[in-house]
């Protein structure tokens, strides 16, 4: 397939653009560029270029609690080539076999329904061709194999970051048994993974979900946060019963929860539990998702984290050497509903929706309860701004998993991709007997400013009115043609990967933010300036639901035209500005290249 | 001018709805093999027919607890039993069909019940009353507003349609119009918790904190148990810098949902639709509340109904002998348990269950060997039960077992979900058994996994200043240790704690000190822990000798958290 880019350039740029003195031009960043009337609108390219990916939850009319859980998927550029590549979290089949041997979630060999599907996750090479005129071709093919990447066990979700700081993207992989973490060892040559779970330190068995790689020390080593989920195995499994008594699946309250895991990075490919040390074991959970993010604004990255029908958490880092956080989601106003009570958490991400320079809080919920937008004041306390925002009332029908913040139109508003599926029986689907009752449409919700999104779903394409059971989203430049996309996974179906095909005229600057060694600027904070306004975004992979992102920052900039200029606020402090950056292009701004800023040019 | 329900049901239903329906016919369709039932409204031959919506019974209808299922044959038959014509028994039929689809969450055929019942009797409140409630759930609020105010209307006196009117006006913006709405109902009845909270939830989107405040206030003396007014209350105080007391609000919040006392419509249409509910899981829930609120003869009442509900239910079985056994009917509890034991599929976690809640309820009733026997059965089912390891350890350190204690606590230490409280215990009687050095490396372990816990580190600050050799004594260390559990309790520590800082004062030879200390304990300790009290004055007969205590822990000893009112020299 033939992809047309929206720009007329996308080519990669090694160092910033020169001409660094020149003046700005007289243009601001319109929040309501020319193509404000224009639908977002995505169509699906999966399948047709090559992505044949079918997640299987290994349902076998138990209801065990895993099956409707899962997976994630990850977008990052597994070969160092500019382009996104793909990998999807499997499930696989949950059988006999496994529990016999003690071993929580391991796929049973053969048999079921899925016998036939590949077992283990898959990693998708994206060969991205532009050619003269512009147009893009994304092809995807399946190198699970010849990578070494064999993902065992019965998949959850995907961090990724380079933990060994060699410039290469690695995996951690959760699963419903024992994690892994994958080394990327590629070289120019071949994609190649080596499993580093044992020597580095971080073995898991219990049931991982969510997990981030991000630097809470800030020493320059990525450590290692995960979210365990209930204390569930096929031996404790039980049979939970809707209200009139029909066997249906559990809930998280049905089982105890369990504590989250905090690794410390070593630096030298090894990590260290500190949980105990850094005080996380104090409130086992359900933890679903997990954001690395500074949200008080003191210079160290905190970590929000999203509980199944239990309190969210906001660990808040004491700083320092040492790893020593405190839960203040209670008094934060981050931990429960406006009615005290604590929702179904999944899917969380952490952008400024409003655009005043602080990161807020999005996350997903059950049917029947609004999804949830926490607002930040600036000095890291919340307001519950989600009916005024209109996110409460529109999502009240389903059940939100996935949620990906990406500017669909270039505007320089965050809108956001919802990822629906049920976790309890559809009346109408099963009366039509579906044997998985549990599939809802996907949403578009559309950041109009002022604190108030509409959901824009039904002008967004084809995609959000399919059924589908969907769990994850996760956005990223799929193509580098300055638009976002958006990788959806779908419970027990296959994935979808929505191509955003948007005409907003809308300008754009591509962002990647890279330490010195090449590795990915996680937590780092970029804003984009033009003469009377800016935007900030945060480098991250993290958040949405057993997902991780594009790590490179794409911001509209609606009408502007004119060069812009870019500070990125390094995680372990100092600020750099990169001048006349012309719109239309990614770059690649390397810690150490960019103008220092002193701290009285800061604002 | 059109009522707000004939709108609604215009609305809804593509066939207009006549004045002069004079005929009424009904045909009864087989689909899914099973009941449906398509009501064919004949009107005017010049008119079509009016066509109710079509409902069948839930595929998944024979899996039903067998009570649910027999409600729905009775509701069957009654809609098969009248008046094939518009009126209020062929709309009451509809409607508490539709009751029936609402409480067991079919809320689609629900919808569709409660809409037919409108359009054979449109002067029944309620039906529009509970059609709004799903339109609600569903996130179709401007419905949801339609069918309330068509509640309203005819209903005026019913407070339920214009609470849940005036909060759903609140959620879409209109401050003003919930408000007045709030407003008048508070004028009916000033005590209306619902109303109250919405008014301050009014006050609080205008940034009204103050006023918020009053109303609050005025909510928590009404209902001191309501986690959202509490919570609401937290949030309010923050806003007004009084940080202090947001927090004592907050502590007040039960951080488990199903422990949290909530405010709900309490009118007689709401408590209808929970009646409805005869399954054994509303049951169970209903009955947990209770229990967990210790309201046992209610929770004993509704575990009872749930059992009846489902009566080869092994959890329900056994969650009505706890209820049981808290109200002494420990002979029934036991009966109850035997019954889970027997449904429970064998080898299954209820099974284990079954025996562990015997073998508590026969520590209760003093039979050591029949609880030994039981534990011992739910250990074999599982062989990591965390809890059968802990009710063995127990039971053995009861009976001066120590060994045998300390090899179960040993195994919930050592397995994948330690508990603080275990390894505690653990930590404690390798000091009583003279394994000092295992205990001491034990506690350190435990005190960094499970980050700051008090009483690890109380105790692991005895052992440290009761080593046998001088030069291994960390006497800062201990200070330090014990300083957060100090802090953490406040107003005055506890037994453990002061007589944690009697025995590091007399380590350190500061016997004056050790002697305040140990004299405030024994003052504070009465006879209902003679026990404690014996051990609390032989240590301080060894103070006041002027020797240090030997021992971290008696054999005898407990945690005791009676508070200890520090003496005048404690600073």
């Amino acid at each position: 397939m033939v992809l047309i880019g929206a720009c007329d350039s996308a080519r990669e740029v090694g160092k910033p653009a020169g001409d660094q003195g020149r003046e700005r031009e007289a243009e601001s960043l319109r929040v309501d560029g020319n193509g404000a009337d224009a639908p977002i609108v995505f169509a699906d390219i999966a399948v047709e270029n090559g992505l044949d990916f079918v997640h299987s939850n290994g349902m076998t009319g138990h209801l065990y609690f895993a099956e409707p859980v899962g997976a994630g998927a990850a977008l990052f550029d597994v070969d160092g080539d500019g382009d996104l590549d793909i990998f999807l979290v499997q499930g696989g089949a949950l059988g006999a076999n496994a529990s016999d041997a003690g071993i929580k979630g391991r796929p049973r060999e053969g048999g079921g329904p899925w016998e036939d599907s590949p077992s283990g996750g898959r990693l998708y090479r994206n060969d991205l061709k532009v050619s003269g005129d512009g147009s893009r071709t994304v092809q995807f093919t399946d190198v699970t194999m010849e990578s070494g990447l064999q993902a065992s066990g019965y998949g959850m979700g995907v961090a990724s970051g380079d933990f060994d700081n060699d410039g290469r993207t690695d995996l951690y992989l959760t699963n419903f048994g024992p994690n892994q973490l994958w080394r990327n060892v590629s070289d120019g040559k071949r994609i190649a993974f080596e499993e580093v779970t044992q020597s580095a330190g971080v073995e898991e068995n219990r049931w991982s979900t969510g997990a981030t790689f991000a630097d809470l020390d800030a020493d320059g080593w990525l450590d290692l946060f995960v979210t365990n989920y209930v204390d569930f195995d096929l031996l404790s499994h039980k049979t939970c019963s809707s209200s009139g008594g029909r066997p249906d699946y559990c809930g998280p309250q049905s089982y105890d929860g369990e504590s989250d895991r905090l690794w410390q990075n070593r630096g030298d490919g090894t990590f260290q539990d500190v949980s105990g040390r850094a005080g996380i074991l104090l409130e086992p959970s359900s933890g679903l998702g997990v954001v690395a993010v500074d949200l008080d604004l003191d210079g160290w990255l905190d970590l929000y984290v999203t509980n199944d029908l239990r309190r969210n958490v906001l660990w808040h880092n004491r700083g320092g050497d040492g790893l020593s956080f405190e839960d203040v989601a209670l008094e934060t106003g981050t931990a429960v509903s406006m009615l005290g009570r604590a929702q179904a958490s999944m899917g969380v991400v952490a952008e400024d929706f409003d655009g005043d320079a602080d990161d807020d809080l999005f996350m997903t919920h059950l049917t029947a309860d609004t999804n949830t937008l926490y607002v930040n004041d600036g000095g890291g306390t919340f307001e519950d701004r989600s009916n005024p925002s209109g996110l409460g009332a529109s999502s009240l029908e389903a059940t939100g998993f996935g949620v990906a913040a990406l500017d669909g139109d270039n505007d320089g508003r965050l809108d956001l991709v919802i990822a629906n599926g049920a976790v309890k029986s559809i009346e109408v689907q099963a009366r039509s007997g579906d044997p998985l009752p549990l599939k809802q449409a996907n949403q578009l919700f559309r950041n109009f400013g002022s604190g108030r999104f509409t959901d824009a779903s039904q002008a967004a394409g084809l995609e959000f009115s399919r059924l589908e059971v969907s769990r994850g989203a996760v956005s990223g430049d799929i193509d580098n043609d300055g638009r976002s996309d958006v990788l959806i996974t779908n419970n027990n179906g296959a994935a979808r990967l929505l191509h955003n095909v948007t005409e907003s005229g809308n300008h754009w600057i591509g962002l990647r933010v890279l330490e010195k060694h090449g590795s990915d600027a996680l937590g780092a904070r970029v804003q984009v300036l033009t003469r009377d306004s800016s935007v900030w975004r945060r480098v991250s992979t993290d958040g949405s639901y057993l997902s991780a992102r594009d790590p490179r920052v794409l911001v509209g900039l609606g009408l502007v035209e004119a060069p812009v200029s870019v500070r990125v606020h390094w995680l372990r402090g100092g600020i750099e500005e990169w001048q006349s950056l012309a719109p239309g292009q990614y770059y690649s701004l390397r810690r150490g290249e960019g103008d220092p800023v002193k701290s009285e040019e800061q604002e | 001018m059109e009522s707000h329900l004939q709108a609604l049901l215009r609305a809804s239903v593509p066939i207009s709805l006549r004045d002069d329906v004079r005929e009424v016919s009904r045909t009864t369709l087989s689909l899914l093999g099973a009941m449906s039932l398509v009501v064919f409204l004949a009107c005017d031959p010049a008119t079509p027919p009016l066509v109710l919506e079509a409902v069948t019974p839930p595929s998944d209808l024979t899996q039903l607890d067998q009570a649910v299922q027999v409600q729905f044959a009775d509701l069957q038959a009654a809609l098969e039993a009248v008046p094939e014509a518009p009126s209020v028994a062929s709309g009451s039929a509809w409607g508490a069909l539709g009751q029936w689809f609402h409480a067991y969450g079919y809320s689609d055929s629900a919808g569709s019940c409660y809409r037919n019942a409108l359009l054979l009797d449109s002067s029944e409140p309620k039906w529009s009353y509970y059609a709004g409630i799903l339109e609600q759930e569903s996130g179709r609020w401007e419905t949801a507003r339609g069918y309330y105010r068509a509640a309203a209307e005819l209903a005026p006196t019913e407070l339920g349609p214009q609470v849940r009117l005036a909060e759903l006006e609140l959620q879409l913006g209109e401050a003003d119009e919930a408000e007045t709405l709030f407003r008048a109902i508070v004028a009916r009845d000033p005590d209306e918790t619902l109303s109250l909270l919405g008014l301050a939830r009014v006050a609080m989107t205008r940034q009204d904190y103050f006023t918020a405040l009053t109303h609050l206030q005025h909510l928590v003396e009404l209902q001191p148990d309501a986690a959202e007014a509490r919570y609401a209350l937290a949030v309010t105080l923050r806003q007004l810098q009084r940080e202090e007391e947001a927090l004592a609000e907050l502590a007040l919040v039960p951080a488990d949902n199903l422990d949290q006392v909530r405010l709900a419509p309490q009118g007689p249409w709401d408590s209808e639709l929970v009646r409805v509910d005869r399954g054994s899981r509303a049951l169970t829930r209903r009955g947990v509340r209770a229990f967990r609120a210790r309201d046992f003869g209610r929770a004993v009442e509704l575990l009872g109904r749930a059992v009846g509900s489902d009566p080869s239910g092994a959890d329900e079985r056994i969650n009505y002998a706890l209820a049981l056994s808290e109200v002494g009917r420990l002979p029934a509890a036991e009966e109850q348990l035997r019954l889970g034991l027997e449904f429970s599929q064998p080898g299954s976690e209820l099974m284990g269950k079954s025996h562990l809640e015997l073998g508590r309820l026969a520590v209760k009733q003093h039979e050591a060997e029949a609880a030994r026997a039981h534990f011992d059965a739910a250990l074999n089912l599982d062989s990591t039960s965390v809890a059968a390891h802990t009710e063995l350890g127990r039971l053995n350190h009861r009976q001066g077992r120590l060994e045998d204690a300390l090899s179960h606590y040993e195994s919930v230490c050592a397995g994948a979900r330690p508990f603080p409280e275990v390894c505690f215990w653990r930590g404690a009687l390798l000091s009583v058994l003279g394994r000092g050095d295992e205990a001491l490396m034990a506690l350190e372990e435990d005190s960094q996994r499970f980050g700051d816990n008090p009483r690890l580190e109380t105790l692991l600050a005895r052992l440290l200043v009761t080593q046998p050799s001088a030069s291994s004594r960390d006497f800062a260390r201990a200070r330090s240790l014990v300083a957060p559990a100090i802090a953490g309790t406040p107003g005055a520590p506890d037994v453990v704690v002061a007589q944690t800082l009697a025995m590091i004062a007399a380590a350190e030879r500061d016997f004056g000190r050790a002697i305040a200390w140990q004299g405030s304990v024994v003052q504070a300790l009465g006879d209902e822990h003679r026990r404690d009290l014996q051990i609390a004055r032989r240590r301080l007969v060894l103070y006041r000798q002027g020797n240090p205590c030997g021992s971290p822990w008696e054999r005898l000893e407990g945690l005791i958290e009676v508070r200890v009112e520090p003496p005048e020299d404690a600073s």
